[in-house]
């Protein structure tokens, strides 16, 4: 029999606002008939009163999880596995030993399409029983990357020798032409970024500089590939190789070593990158306080994975994905998973910026490093916002605050805070208040009065180029 | 030569490497190592002969510059930290109460939305910070709900809106005005009489009406040529507090104004004045217009319908009748209604009868019952008198007149033609017309309505609950009748209101969907149950059904809402 799922696991797999509520109407037991839950099978089931003549027939396969309902509705899932969900929650359905013939059809069914493509993989690796073939199809490849990255370079010289003026006029099509041709040689992530470098040129003011520090950077990364790709640091390949967009599989992660540790979920954010939705979920290792951040990715409509829910701690075995900072993670096997209790240790902001310094030794284009801060106060004045270190150290600019600057603000009434933020170029990006931990430690030695290198190039900066 | 910045580099970069050199100024002490190293590298794999690159050098130092000032990246100067927020007393909402709010802040109905936020005062709870901005927008957004959402805030709310300049109008313009003492208290000076909004100039008025009221008055009275004419109906209302004779020049005056609501205002408060010069004439009218009549065996009233307007009428407020009047009666029976309801209620007590339940009794003569109740009711109305509305509601004109049907105003109940034949108001019966300019805007449905309103408590549920029991129905839409109840409803209101939904062929009408309505928002949260089972009466996929459903939804969700609170 499975556990059953808290109110709060079941609240995380609705879509939207309106459905949880109007999942929880439905959740009573006068709303169901024929409701149970497998003894053996992890299934929950029932048939729900609608508005029409026929009662819609739902089921949840636990597993997944995923849903089937006769409904209508198109959101997944929908108001009625979310309200059978919640009953099942408050153990109002009955464990019944044998679920109905429709429920063991349909999950028959699914157990075959999931095992399809597994089936064809094991067909893949039996066929590759060709082993020069592969080598030769992986040369090709490497030769279109590389072939691909040298015409983004020449490009990119070209544009710095007659000059980046006019680009903030040139619209999109210059940078779209160039990412379909790096799409074409089998670079994606360059060629996103690419793409990006259009909105870059229309960022207002001050764009030049901004536009010449993301060319600059991908000039790096052209010239870094030929020689890294074939180096003797593995690391810097695989690097290299993420930053390309040379997809990693997922079972290859979870085949490589793992970090166990409880891993206390911190935020969760859903965002949409290219008619794609990702989620995001950012953990904290309570033993290492190392962190990573799992994504996922589905098509619009669909369901993101929900089996990691902020504020519960997971005892699992976490894969980093090879190369750079080792952000990127997979939970793999997991053993038990509990509320979390307590609060968040965090640091300041200096030694939150030391450690942004330190991830970009590893990986010159990293854009964001998740820190978690504590003892800053949210500051909004006639220059914009800002975070405030409490004990003295200084001030960062908080960037693309928005709407969630006055939640912070409302929320810290002038007191410090502690929060998951991002460090990122030009300032730091708030993510999601976390409870403060008592006891904090005192935060690092004061750098309040040395300019940011940026500003001045000049003064003492800190040594960061690589060797 | 200077160093070179980054403003520098970008500055070449933006005319081009093909037209400005790169500076050769130094570079800062760790960019130069590099710089150079990568130089050196450069140098020693192009071909021999060839010149630098100068692009590709500019894109180089670039690179590693880039990196070196994200990584340098240092704290700022610190900015200065905001007052600290003011602490709140209150009790924090529970989590399941936290988020019926945020649902509720982006759903549609405002009335549970108002109903959180009342409850949520009552019993001392304040709302989860991080919900502030959201409640401070919807003040922003909704005006009249704001005097709430900005109470609810509390001293956190304040605080916050005091940081953006929309939000502390919002907070300003929501939070009561300031009464002298209250203001003095907070050290702010007393609110101007000569340069406040109008909002803050009614305050200080009443505020010195309730001190010295003569005084008050002559204030009113010497600037009052120099009133904005959209503010002086508001300003003279302020009299109304404290009314006595010493009152009666000014008004008089007022009586002449240009503005409609100016002379309405003044002939009100003339009219509540006792011994009133104007209330002496508008009862000399209605005595002149209303007689009683002994006959053997029972009294009956007489009416001599008023000759024509005159401009002595005019002056006191009463209308002229429109040139074009609906069914109900033709220009006597208007001027009859409206010199009636100008008299004040005193007037026809030692007249006509010993005592307003005498009087309504009474029956008239050539149908003009409806008539007159017409004019009483308006005069109750006005007069606030809970007796005449007892006596008023118990005594509704006849069974062949619709309740409280006048002259050229809306459609009654329905419930039959206008008052019969005989030398009564012209053109009597069929349905009347619609509501014309220069009637006042009480419409018959609401005039019972209204009365109702004015009763005590009891009476009223005891007079609902009869008629929403009284076989043949009520004599009003119940929704009318309902609607003048306010929640909480006492048990012989809640359980007739059940009766009736439970035993009315159809509830898709506008008067069914209306009580459904105020059934769901009024009923006590225990009587889910019962509309539940209303519902289930009707088949499953019926309009009826579905509404009823939704019905005792709300009401389940409106006790939720009050349970989470607690």
């Amino acid at each position: 029999m499975v556990d059953r799922w808290t109110d709060d696991e079941v609240l995380a797999l609705a879509p939207d606002a309106s459905s949880a509520a109007a999942g929880r109407r439905l959740a009573t037991p006068g709303a169901w008939a024929g409701a149970g839950a497998g003894a053996s099978t992890a299934v929950v089931w029932g048939s729900c009163r609608g508005s029409g003549k026929v009662p819609y027939r739902t089921a949840v396969d636990l597993g997944g999880p995923a849903f089937s309902c006769s409904c209508p509705s198109r959101k997944f899932p929908c108001k009625h596995a979310l309200g059978l969900l919640f009953l099942w929650s408050t153990g109002a359905v009955p464990t019944v030993p044998e679920p109905p013939e429709h429920v063991t059809a349909w999950l028959a069914a699914r157990q075959e399409r999931a095992a399809g493509p597994a089936r064809r993989t094991a067909s893949e690796r039996a066929g590759v029983a060709d082993p020069d073939g592969a080598r030769r199809r992986a040369e090709q490849r490497e030769r279109r990357m590389l072939d691909g990255l040298v015409e983004l370079d020449q490009w990119l010289l070209d544009q710095v020798r007659s000059g980046l003026a006019g680009s903030d006029r040139a619209g999109y099509e210059p940078f779209d032409t160039l990412a379909a041709r790096l799409v074409d040689a089998q670079v994606p992530a360059v060629a996103s970024a690419v793409r990006g470098l259009a909105g870059t040129a229309v960022s207002g003011e001050g764009w030049p500089a901004r536009l010449l520090e993301e060319y600059a950077l991908l000039h790096l990364l052209a010239r870094a590939a030929p020689a890294v790709l074939h180096g003797d640091d593995p690391g810097r390949a695989a690097l290299v190789r993420s930053r390309l967009g040379v997809t990693v599989p997922r079972e290859q992660v979870l085949a490589g070593t793992g970090e166990r540790d409880r891993w206390r979920v911190l935020a969760r954010r859903d965002d949409v990158e290219e008619r794609l939705a990702v989620r995001r979920v950012w953990l904290r290792g309570e033993r290492s306080g190392r962190h990573a951040v799992v994504l996922s990715f589905a098509m619009p409509g669909e369901p993101l994975d929900s089996s990691l829910v902020p504020g519960t701690t997971v005892d699992a075995v976490a894969h980093r994905y090879p190369g750079g900072a080792g952000l990127r993670a997979v939970v793999g096997e997991r053993h038990a998973t509990t509320r979390s209790a307590g609060g968040v240790p965090g640091v300041g902001l200096p030694a939150a910026l030391d450690a942004w310094a330190a991830a970009l030794t590893g990986d010159p284009w990293l854009r964001a490093w998740p820190v978690v801060l504590s003892g800053v106060v949210p500051v909004v004045d006639g220059d914009g916002w800002w975070l405030v270190d409490a004990a003295g150290a200084g001030a960062l600019p908080l960037v693309g605050a928005g709407d969630q600057g006055w939640v912070l603000l409302a929320t810290s009434g002038g007191a410090p805070l502690t929060l998951l933020a991002e460090i990122v170029p030009g300032g730091v990006r708030p993510v999601a208040l976390l409870p403060s931990a008592a006891g904090e430690p005192t935060v690092g030695e004061p750098a309040v009065g040395e300019p940011a290198v940026g500003e001045h190039m000049a003064g003492e900066p800190r040594a960061v180029v690589p060797a | 030569m200077s160093g070179t910045s980054w403003d520098d580099l970008a500055a070449v970069a933006l005319l081009g490497t093909g037209r400005r050199p790169v500076p050769a100024g130094p570079l800062p002490a760790p960019l130069a190592d590099a710089a150079a190293r990568v130089g050196a590298v450069r140098a020693a794999s192009a071909r021999p002969g060839t010149e630098p690159d100068a692009a590709e050098h500019l894109l180089d130092v670039a690179a590693l510059g880039a990196v070196l000032r994200r990584a340098g990246m240092r704290p700022r100067t610190p900015r200065p930290l905001p007052e600290p927020a003011p602490t709140d007393p209150r009790r924090p909402a529970g989590p399941a109460a936290a988020a019926r709010l945020l649902e509720l802040l982006g759903g549609t109905d405002r009335e549970l939305l108002e109903l959180w936020l009342a409850t949520a005062q009552e019993c001392g709870v304040r709302p989860p910070e991080p919900l502030l901005p959201a409640l401070l927008d919807h003040a922003t957004r909704f005006p009249t709900l704001a005097p709430l959402l900005v109470a609810v805030a509390g001293p956190r709310g304040r605080w916050l809106a005091g940081h953006r300049r929309d939000w502390a109008a919002t907070v300003a313009t929501a939070l009561p005005s300031p009464t002298r003492a209250t203001a003095e208290a907070a050290g702010q000076g007393p609110p101007s009489w000569d340069l406040g909004p109008p909002a803050e100039r009614v305050a200080w008025l009443t505020d010195r009406r309730s001190d010295d009221a003569g005084a008050a008055r002559r204030v009113l009275e010497s600037g009052w040529p120099r009133e904005e004419p959209a503010q002086r109906a508001a300003l003279l209302a302020v009299l109304a507090v404290g009314l006595d004779p010493a009152d009666e020049p000014f008004l008089e005056q007022c009586l002449g104004d240009r503005r409609g609501d100016v002379r309405v205002t003044a002939a009100r408060l003339l009219t509540a004045l006792p011994g009133s010069a104007l209330g002496r004439r508008a009862a000399a009218r209605a005595r002149a217009a209303v007689r009683v009549e002994r006959q053997v065996l029972r009294r009956r009233l007489v009416v001599t319908v008023p000759a024509g307007h005159d401009e002595a009428m005019f002056r006191d407020q009463v209308p002229p009748p429109p040139a074009r009047l609906g069914p109900g009666g033709g220009p006597g029976a208007w001027l009859l209604l409206h010199v009636v309801a100008a008299a004040p209620l005193a007037t026809w007590v030692p007249a006509l009868g010993a005592s307003a339940v005498d009087v309504t009794a009474l029956e008239a003569a050539d149908g003009w019952q409806a008539v007159l109740w017409s004019g009483w009711a308006r005069a109750a109305v006005r007069e606030g008198d809970a007796v005449w509305a007892e006596a008023l509601l118990q005594h509704l004109p006849g069974p062949g007149s619709s309740a409280g049907s006048s002259p050229g105003s809306s459609p009654g109940s329905g419930r039959g033609p206008g008052p019969g034949s005989g030398s009564g108001p012209a053109g009597g019966g069929g349905p009347p017309g619609r509501p014309l300019p220069g009637s006042e805007p009480l419409d018959p449905l609401t005039t019972v309505g209204a009365l109702l309103a004015l009763l005590d408590g009891d009476v009223r549920a005891r007079q609902v609950a009869g008629w929403l029991r009284a076989r043949g129905g009520p004599p009003a839409p119940a929704a009318v009748l309902v609607r003048a109840v306010p929640a909480p409803w006492p048990p012989a209101v809640t359980a007739a209101v059940v009766d009736w939904l439970a035993d009315r062929p159809r509830l898709d009408d506008p008067d069914g969907r209306a009580v459904l309505e105020l059934a769901a928002r009024r009923l006590p949260g225990d009587r889910v149950g019962a509309l539940r089972e209303v519902a289930e009466q009707w088949p499953v996929a019926s309009t009826t059904r579905r509404l009823a459903g939704a019905a005792a939804e709300l009401l389940s969700v409106r006790r939720a809402v009050l349970e989470e609170l607690q």
